[in-house]
């Protein structure tokens, strides 16, 4: 019985290492790879392209996440419940 | 090395048909991106608003939240969550909203109404709640069927004096598995108080339930909410290309006036009643009426792909019968041309958009691996040229950032999950985008093949809303 949270602990991190994989590997195919071959004739080392793809994935990403911060309510999760419960 | 050219030339010309594809997709992807990143203020209601704001406005409407629901298994449970909700709200400050809100359950199940009155008995505080059955050998004047005829039901009754209020109400619509947190309900009294346009949405997003659906039903839902910033975009412009039946908010005298006696097309009922509900409001009062509340609901996703299969089927094959009816009406023809055209062929492209997803997804998908192998043989060779690759690149962009800002509103709004939880969630999400994009746009896809091969029968059976009526959702069905 004891050992059955760490069990449970384990195995959901497995799946957070999973997916985040899986995610990563999405993000590669449909961004990253494409993005690779657009430089090749302009940036031939692939290390340095790889690094200006995922820059500019970070930067085109920003916005995004700038956005959802915004819509979501302020201070947070935590706060929005206190909110709700007054 | 003959082979290997004639696969390059059949993966570029894969290469060009995408491009036309997604480009197809990726305009509209614009549409919702521009929403996003110009108007997000816009999309919902930031600040909350405390009972005393609302105490020291010089007039508040008043509230009828009106569930309607077929009482079907699993119905009541999910219909008393909502009605839970609002009563949380209640006693929170009665002196408020005792007076200023009502609840309204329409259903077709005898049964249900006995326990849902047992509820309203049930809490701390009086409320005022109804439950109205509807009548089975009830018809209306047009023979409208399935939902549009208990909504038009309740109409009647009100037409004739049924919990009339005095001063200027609204009716809140909620389907069975609809919430409204006491947040969200007080920054709506607070918005209908102040600007109140008489026929609103906000919207919705999916936490409820969350984990008891399959990870590809999670995934289609996170595709959803990205679609409300569309919603804004076109009830603010007055033009209903898409209007949902829940977190409608709709004033009690134009509802009156206009009712939803819909009636049929071609003998076959109406499936998409809001969206022809919506386009007979433009009809007669113009696109001024419309507006967005910005106030968030909560409902559940479908819990299995089958159920989630069908619910996209119906909404396509509703909003193409919606289509299909407007040449009819005496009123289109009368309209400008340009707002015609724009209700037409807006919604049109919308259909296309869902129905394309489809081969959009699958083309994408082969020719995602064929640039994967050319990358892994380091070959210095470009598929497309380089301003359609990056097109590419910014479709694919959007659409699987549309998952993730859907996927980041279910679960931020579901109070069960931790944040690595969360996490989890999204991270799953963006896993299984491609199969999920297919998923969902198979259903569209079939309802447009359907539709435009002559085959447009129609079938209502609700999404079920607890895992155990999804389990039985087909028995007892015919074959």
């Amino acid at each position: 019985m004891s050992g059955e949270r760490p069990r449970e602990t384990v195995r959901e991190l497995g799946r957070i290492v999973g997916y985040t994989l899986g995610a990563a590997l999405i993000l590669g195919m449909y961004l990253i790879v494409p993005v690779l071959l657009a430089l090749q004739g302009q940036v031939p080392a692939l290390g340095t392209r790889m690094l200006i793809a995922v820059a500019l994935l970070v930067v085109v990403e920003a916005p995004v996440v700038g956005v959802l911060v915004r819509t979501t309510l302020p201070g947070g999760l935590a706060r929005r419940r206190r909110n709700d419960r007054r | 090395m003959v082979l290997l050219t004639l696969l390059g030339e059949i993966a570029r010309f894969l290469g060009f048909i995408t491009i036309v594809l997604i480009s197809v997709v990726g305009f509209r992807l614009l549409f919702y991106f521009r929403s996003f990143f110009l108007h997000s203020d816009r999309y919902r209601r930031r600040q909350p608003v405390s009972d005393d704001t609302l105490r020291a406005l010089p007039a508040l409407p008043f509230l009828k939240i009106q569930i309607t629901t077929r009482g079907s298994p699993g119905s009541t449970e999910v219909v008393q969550r909502g009605i839970q909700s609002v009563m949380q709200l209640i006693a929170e400050a009665p002196d408020l909203y005792q007076e200023r809100v009502s609840i309204e359950v329409l259903t077709d199940s005898v049964a249900e109404k006995e326990t849902l009155e047992a509820v309203f008995r049930s809490g701390r505080v009086a409320v005022e709640g109804t439950v109205v059955v509807v009548p089975a050998d009830y018809q209306t004047p047009h023979g409208t069927q399935l939902k549009a005829r208990s909504l038009h039901y309740l109409v009647e009754l009100r037409r004739s004096g049924f919990n009339r209020k005095p001063g200027r109400t609204f009716i809140v619509q909620y389907d069975e598995e609809s919430v409204m947190r006491p947040g969200e309900l007080r920054k709506l009294v607070f918005y209908l108080a102040t600007v109140g346009k008489p026929l609103t949405e906000g919207p919705i997003f999916y936490p409820l339930e969350y984990c008891d659906a399959t990870p590809i039903c999670r995934a289609m839902e996170a595709n959803r909410p990205l679609g409300c910033y569309e919603c804004r975009e076109v009830m603010e412009a007055g033009v209903p290309l898409h209007l949902h039946g829940s977190n409608l908010v709709v004033d009690e005298a134009l509802v009156n006036d206009i009712g939803w006696d819909i009636g049929t097309f071609d003998g076959q009922p109406f499936i998409a009643e809001d969206y022809v509900f919506g386009v007979q409001v433009l009809l007669r009062y113009g696109p001024e009426v419309f507006g967005w509340h910005g106030c968030v609901m909560l409902e559940q996703p479908p819990f299995s792909l089958k159920s989630a299969f069908r619910q996209r089927y119906r909404w396509i094959v509703g909003v193409l019968q919606g289509v299909a009816m407007l040449p009819r009406m005496a009123e289109f023809h009368a309209m400008p041309a340009r707002l015609r055209r724009q209700l037409i062929w807006g919604t049109r492209y919308r259909v296309a958009t869902f129905a394309l997803g489809l081969p959009t997804g699958l083309f994408s998908l082969l020719y995602l691996l064929y640039q994967g192998s050319l990358l892994m043989r380091s070959m210095a060779t470009q598929p497309l040229p380089a301003p359609l690759m990056l097109w590419l690149v910014l479709v694919g962009y959007m659409w699987l950032n549309g998952l993730l800002i859907g996927a980041w509103y279910n679960v931020s709004t579901n109070d069960q999950l931790s944040s690595r939880g969360r996490w989890l969630e999204v991270t799953r999400v963006l896993s299984v985008a491609p199969l999920a994009g297919i998923a969902e746009s198979a259903a569209g896809f079939w309802a447009t093949v359907n539709w435009l091969s002559g085959k447009r029968r129609v079938s209502w059976v609700t999404t079920p809303k607890t895992t155990p009526a999804d389990r039985t959702a087909d028995a007892g069905r015919p074959a």
